[in-house]
């Protein structure tokens, strides 16, 4: 679809063991500039680790991952500099402020003190949690958490997001302030890799569906083509044909079942 | 944030770290961020202590480093020759620094939360390792000045300036070292077992070094009554293999002009080793390291052959001990969080062992002077000394308190959601845990040391002591707040001190002992107490749980 110009992350034949365990069995992926990836898969599916290889995070892959251009296993940094992250399970030195915290992470990415000061504390702030900017993170609520991890990974302006279940723990009106930031980001031409298990919110945002199955790419398209081939009306129904699941209502029978048993 | 002295020396050096092509900018912030963190952290040596004000814990915690300091500056006024004064000094030295570097640091060596976090900015893994290694560095040099500072000092009127030049440096070369060798350690740990293994491992070493302190301060007295014996000192090449002998060696180059070459050779093996060490760790280890570390966090679930019996035995006990159903289930969850609890057994065990040895330490206070083992054995034999196991008493009549603290209280919302009409039952089972688990053995094998020093004639009064610790365990439950098992963090203050239920139970246990010891001059006394001790404990027993919910105390969740 989307075929202008250079890709910005290109993997090829990327695969991945943990000891006999095999997580990836060869993925091949060219994602553009201005895209809206919506990566899903079952649990265990492989989709964490091929975000944290693309990060460095995870070593002993096979396969070649660029970015920009850049061959990761070169053992470079400075493409990580176009890059922002927010984790699925994010861990934080939460004995720190959040002005702390945020200016150092600022500082990792050799911006000025002033400058991510004056920044963080105005998304703090946007984000409608302004009087925490002094309080440690350890205090904070699990949606508070979220907020400040989302601005954490976006302080340095970069160009390609990495969101793992960004969304989780935030109230709808949060919610619906940051779907629209991430709109805007892509339409800024910036490109984003967005990882959940709610199949209605990437439904509706994404450019771009990824269905990632038993290490492997089992489906590659705009949302409108993958139900078009699949005959099913929503996301959440192509997700349950394409990973050969059907049996939830049977399981879900059973489960009463066994909660009736005395 | 604060800028810290130790950074503003370190710059001096910053163009050591250019050269070695780290980011000295970003490793300084790191550094920068990673002390304020320590700060804010507790040590161990401190967590028996209630108070925790951050920010001061860290220096208090020096402070307590510092009275062991006190005695290895003593040492250095015994005039010893300066070679082997130097390798007791540095005995000690080695020994305390590995072991706080286990106990306070393994959480800094062992950490994955840096890799995660900084691995995803623009930072090289060179950068982050050297901030790690300094950050351990900077830590264990000031414990190990605190250890060691007066040894300094008494070193430097004693032998003057080199000797102090020589022992700073060979500080900074034993921290390094110490380094080296405990991420070897934990290497090899994880090379074999997983990451749940290595902190039972490491939480070992720690209650290890927590005895170490309990049992070493009653000792140390002693250590300076035994007689200065004469040391002679014959080189042999086993020398070559005991680290001290490295650091010892330069003192006797040095200062006492000794230039064999058997010192010049040890000389240079205390530089060489540590360099080596600290090239090896940085080149070798740390990349090898890391790749193991991502086994930290995972735990193989092997089945256990030992666990089914374990099971049975439990249940059946519970079924015993226990009459309704909330408490047996209650006394199986306790026994299996006892089991499972780090940071309480931290707590209890050294207060066990403690526990286990005082009456000892007690007798042989007593019978020090004595002519031969028979002449002893006799003397116990008819001696009531055995009333020493009050002391046993004292302290675990104390430590069933301790139940009420985990490092999980977090979970304890779970017994609030419970549709349980009284806390009795949840309390009762814990409780007869408790006993069963911990103070059922140790006290046991008191007993049976006793009766193999003191005849079989003891066994009705250690029955009868037995009664009166689990008395005044009761007294104390009585009167300290009710809480539920588990339910806070450590560093909460509690309803009454430690330093209050100590002297409760000694009081009380005194009491104990000398109505004990007055009724052993009554024919039948013994029983006739057994009776009365028992009639007690059985109204406080009824008393003592006679609790709703609202008296209990809620936690912070």
């Amino acid at each position: 679809m989307n075929t202008k110009g250079e890709a910005v992350v290109s993997i090829r034949d990327l695969a991945m063991s943990y000891g006999t365990h095999q997580v990836l069995r060869g993925i091949n992926l060219n994602v553009f500039q201005g895209e809206i990836i919506g990566y899903i898969g079952p649990n265990g599916a492989g989709k964490s680790t091929t975000v944290k290889i693309i990060l460095g995070l995870v070593d002993g892959f096979k396969g070649q991952v660029k970015v920009l251009g850049e061959d990761i296993a070169d053992g470079g940094i400075e493409y990580k500099r176009k890059i922002g992250y927010v984790p699925e399970t994010a861990e934080v030195y939460d004995t720190l402020t959040a002005y702390e915290y945020l200016t150092f992470i600022g500082e990792m990415y050799g911006m000025e003190f002033k400058l991510v000061d004056q920044k963080a504390q105005k998304l703090m702030a946007l984000f409608d949690i302004a009087d925490m900017y002094h309080a440690r993170i350890a205090s904070y609520s699990k949606g508070m958490k979220q907020k400040l991890l989302i601005i954490s990974s976006l302080l340095h302006n970069p160009d390609i997001l990495f969101f793992d279940e960004p969304l989780s723990g935030l109230d709808a009106n949060s919610v619906m302030v940051f779907k629209e930031i991430m709109t805007d980001l892509a339409a800024q031409g910036k490109t984003i890799f967005y990882s959940s298990h709610i199949m209605d919110v990437v439904e509706k945002i994404s450019s771009r569906i990824i269905l990632i199955n038993n290490g492997q790419i089992v489906a590659d398209g705009s949302f409108d083509q993958l139900s078009q081939k699949c005959r099913e009306g929503s996301l959440e129904e192509i997700f349950n044909q394409l990973t050969g699941f059907n049996r939830h209502k049977e399981i879900a029978d059973e489960f009463i079942a066994v909660l009736g048993e005395a | 944030m604060k800028d810290f002295t130790v950074l503003k020396l370190l710059d001096k050096f910053s163009f050591l770290f250019k050269k070695i092509e780290v980011d000295y900018l970003v490793m300084r912030r790191i550094l920068q961020v990673q002390l304020t963190m320590d700060e804010r952290r507790v040590p161990t040596i401190l967590t028996n202590q209630k108070k925790t004000q951050s920010g001061n814990s860290f220096k208090a915690s020096l402070f307590t480093y510092g009275i062991l300091g006190f005695f290895i500056g003593l040492l250095m006024l015994v005039p010893f020759p300066l070679y082997y004064l130097m390798n007791l000094a540095f005995g000690l030295i080695i020994f305390m620094v590995m072991a706080t570097m286990i106990s306070d640091f393994s959480t800094v060596l062992l950490d994955v939360k840096d890799k995660n976090i900084l691995l995803p900015r623009p930072v090289d893994a060179r950068t982050i390792n050297t901030a790690k290694l300094l950050h351990i560095v900077i830590y264990l040099f000031t414990i190990t000045m605190s250890i060691s500072g007066l040894a300094l000092l008494v070193g430097l009127f004693k032998y003057g300036v080199a000797f102090a030049l020589i022992f700073m440096f060979e500080l900074v070369l034993i921290c390094c070292l110490v380094v080296f060798f405990t991420s070897i350690l934990y290497m090899a740990i994880l090379s074999f077992f997983d990451g749940e293994k290595l902190k039972d491992m490491i939480n070992y070493i720690q209650i290890l070094l927590s005895i170490f302190m309990l049992v070493g301060y009653q000792f140390i007295g002693r250590i300076f009554n035994l007689k200065l014996l004469t040391v002679t000192f014959h080189p042999a090449w086993w020398h070559f293999l005991i680290p001290t002998t490295w650091f010892a060696a330069p003192f006797s180059l040095f200062i006492e002009h000794n230039s064999s070459q058997y010192f010049i050779a040890l000389s240079l093996l205390a530089l060489v080793v540590p360099t080596a060490a600290t090239v090896l760790y940085m080149t070798l280890v740390i990349p090898y390291f890391e790749g193991k570390l991502q086994k930290l966090n995972s735990s193989s679930i092997r089945a256990n052959r030992g666990a089914a019996v374990r099971v049975k035995i439990q249940r059946a006990a519970a079924n015993m001990l226990c009459f309704s159903r909330m408490e047996k289930a209650f006394y199986k969850f306790t026994q299996n969080m006892l089991s499972n609890e780090r940071k309480l057994k931290l707590q209890l065990y050294p207060q066990l062992t403690f526990a286990l040895v005082m009456p000892f330490l007690m007798l042989s206070g007593i019978i020090g002077n004595r002519v031969s083992w028979s002449d002893i054995l006799v003397n116990l034999a008819n001696s009531k000394l055995y009333l020493a196991v009050y002391l046993s008493a004292v302290i675990l009549a104390s430590t069933a308190t301790m139940i009420s603290s985990s490092e999980n209280y977090r979970g304890a919302w779970i017994y609030r959601v419970l549709p349980t009409e009284s806390p009795v039952p949840l309390l009762k089972g814990a409780l007869k845990a408790f006993i069963v688990k911990y103070i059922i053995p140790i006290y046991l094998l008191i007993a049976l040391i006793f009766v193999l020093l003191c005849g079989l004639k003891i066994i009705p009064d250690l029955i009868l002591i037995f009664i009166n610790m689990i008395m005044v365990l009761l007294l104390i439950f009585k009167l300290n707040r009710k809480e539920l098992p588990f339910y806070r963090d450590f560093q909460v203050t509690q309803g009454m001190s430690r330093m209050g239920i100590t002297l409760i139970s000694m009081l009380v246990c005194g009491l104990c002992a000398l109505v004990h010891l007055l009724l052993t001059y009554v024919p039948f006394g013994v029983v006739l107490n057994i009776v009365l001790s028992l009639g007690i404990t059985m109204v406080l027993w009824c008393k003592s749980f006679n609790i709703t919910w609202k008296e209990i105390v809620k936690g912070a969740i």
